[in-house]
């Protein structure tokens, strides 16, 4: 069904060698459809272990400039990256439903007024994307870069939910500098509607707890990017934060009957409350890139500060003595900094190919980087080819990867909580990426 | 003169001469030159209006023309400048560039278009466009 969706879009598309004007309307669009084939864990799609071609997505962007300064656009978006769990008890789409067309829905990427009043200052009302780090607002777009995936320590998909668009407005301008080059800046702020399927939902996900409900308070931030006066280089900054992101919790007796931690015939109680757990996240992002001639350089890292605060102190658990002792969770207000980075190289030696590298590292807690618990970390070593074909946006990319460490897994993969079985998630695993993409 | 002096002269010399293509615009254009960095800045999509608040219209054509323009000019190469070009387009923030297949294609439309500029690989090649200097 997947593949009868995207090869007539790609055979279309194939058909446009640019973009399509209608009535004054900008048409363009991108497509691509990825097969990935994972050692262990499951990662990136489900059924990934024994291959799996649920790594597919596509675009349409529609822009129409209503007078030389006021300029309108949208773009819709639907995805298929399967599923990150390793245990379908707790199935959840990677992304969230609202952008997977397998349950039929498509997403609504940006729609924005932009008025531009000079140069140095412009404005964006409605739906906009976050600007963050040099991929955040194109990470969909296979076009844009020469690996088939982003390095999952600075762009976790995970987070694309929240981390990638808001419903507000944006500023933006280029201001020049002389002998020092020239900025470019935007400023960003207002909210997002969160799923209670998806991505961001699954990060609650443990087998004693059912997610209620999540809201966002406030997501703002800007970027600043320096174009040196040596060609080819700049620098950039970006901040994020997120403010009063709740998720209400209630202990899901299911789960707890169906981890088949607790034996049958047994009776229990538990807490009839709902629990709220409230997040502050700050992340900060430092970026360099280098681009001589053929040769690209890339190298990111991103810091994100997340304060966790609940409004319980202590949930328990009362089972039958026979079969359980009393359990009780203490619960305390947290603080964790995690931290990402990545160096990425590139090289075309012909016009039509791409070959590169990069190392992505991640650490869930920057206190304790020298850990030997490889769920705290997840570092990640990978090889890839992208080559041009003579049809005009059509490219094949491949791409290698060796991997060590869980980090960025979800949590039910790395079977979390006092009632989970063994953690099932394997230390050492590698994946390859295979895809036909393209964009006009 | 010393060989790496010589053949540094040498392809400085070649540089120059590889951007020699001519730089239009539509024939109602007031300017008369662009420097580098306004080219730079239109080519990348950092500068979207004319000092007249008219909408500028990028047009860009295939080839080693385009390849010695955006060495010359614009800092990437042909790859290079369509991923930029991309991520623009896809973030909502402008509209790509024209793509014009030659000389006679490119100067014909920026004649036609208000707001236009492109550049053809000689002056004589420019048609009803107006030739602008490059400082």
């Amino acid at each position: 069904m997947r593949l009868i969706t995207i090869v007539p879009t790609l055979l279309v598309a194939a058909s446009a060698a640019q973009a399509v004007e209608f009535h004054g309307v900008e048409i363009s669009g991108f497509a691509s459809l990825g097969y990935v084939n994972s050692s262990s864990n499951e990662y990136l799609a489900e059924g990934s272990e024994s291959g799996s071609w649920q790594m597919n997505n596509v675009g349409l962007n529609f822009g129409y400039q209503a007078t030389d300064r006021l300029r309108f656009a949208a773009q819709i978006y639907a995805s298929n990256l399967g599923n990150a769990g390793e245990d379908a008890q707790y199935e959840d789409d990677f992304l969230a439903p609202t952008y997977s067309w397998k349950n039929g829905g498509v997403g609504l990427d940006l729609l924005f007024a932009q008025y531009t009043v000079a140069d140095e200052f412009g404005i964006r009302l409605g739906r906009v994307k976050q600007p963050f780090g040099l991929y955040n607002e194109v990470r969909d777009i296979d076009a844009v870069r020469g690996s088939a995936t982003l390095p999952q320590a600075v762009y976790d998909d995970r987070s694309r939910e929240y981390d990638f668009a808001v419903n507000g407005g944006s500023i933006f301008g280029s201001i020049g500098a002389g002998k020092a080059g020239s900025f470019d800046y935007q400023v960003f702020g207002g909210t997002i509607d969160v799923s209670l399927n998806g991505s961001v939902a699954n990060q609650y996900v443990t087998p004693e707890f059912t997610l209620e409900e999540v809201t966002v308070g406030s997501i703002y931030g800007g970027q600043l990017i320096w174009n040196a006066p040596i060609d080819g280089l700049r620098f950039g900054f970006s901040m994020r934060q997120t403010r009063d992101r709740d998720a209400k919790v209630a202990w899901n007796s299911d789960l707890v009957v169906a981890s088949g931690v607790v034996p049958i015939p047994y009776s229990y109680s538990l807490p009839d409350e709902s629990m709220e757990a409230s997040t502050d996240t700050d992340n900060y992002m430092l970026s360099v890139e280098f681009t001589y001639d053929s040769f690209l350089f890339q190298a990111e890292y991103l810091r994100t500060d997340m304060t966790q605060s609940y409004s319980t102190s202590k949930l328990t658990l009362v089972a039958d003595p026979a079969f359980l002792d009393e359990q009780s969770y203490e619960l305390t207000d947290d603080r964790s900094i995690s931290e990402g980075w990545y160096v990425m190289a590139s090289y075309r030696p012909v016009e039509q190919i791409e070959l590169g590298g990069f190392g992505s590292f991640y650490t869930a807690d920057i206190a304790n980087r020298s850990t030997k618990n490889w769920n705290d970390y997840q570092n990640d070593f990978a090889l890839f080819a992208r080559v041009d074909t003579n049809v005009e946006g059509l490219m094949f990319k491949v791409e290698g990867h060796v991997v060590r460490g869980t980090a960025l897994l979800d949590v039910p993969d790395k079977q979390a909580g006092y009632l989970a079985s063994e953690p099932t998630a394997d230390e050492n695993w590698h994946y390859i990426v295979v895809k036909a993409a393209y964009s006009f | 003169m010393h060989p790496i002096l010589r053949v540094s002269l040498i392809l400085s010399v070649a540089a120059l001469i590889a951007a020699a293509e001519t730089v239009i615009v539509h024939p109602g254009n007031a300017a008369a030159s662009l420097s580098k960095d306004d080219l730079d800045a239109i080519y990348n999509g950092k500068k979207a209006n004319w000092p007249d608040g008219a909408k500028i219209v990028i047009a860009v054509m295939d080839g080693p023309v385009h390849e010695s323009f955006l060495k010359a000019y614009v800092g990437k190469t042909s790859a290079q400048f369509s991923a930029s070009w991309k991520k623009i387009v896809f973030t909502g923030k402008a509209k790509a560039p024209q793509e014009c297949k030659d000389d006679a294609a490119m100067a014909a439309f920026v004649a036609a278009t208000p707001g236009a500029i492109g550049y053809v690989s000689d002056a004589a090649a420019a048609g009803g466009a107006k030739v602008v200097a490059v400082q």
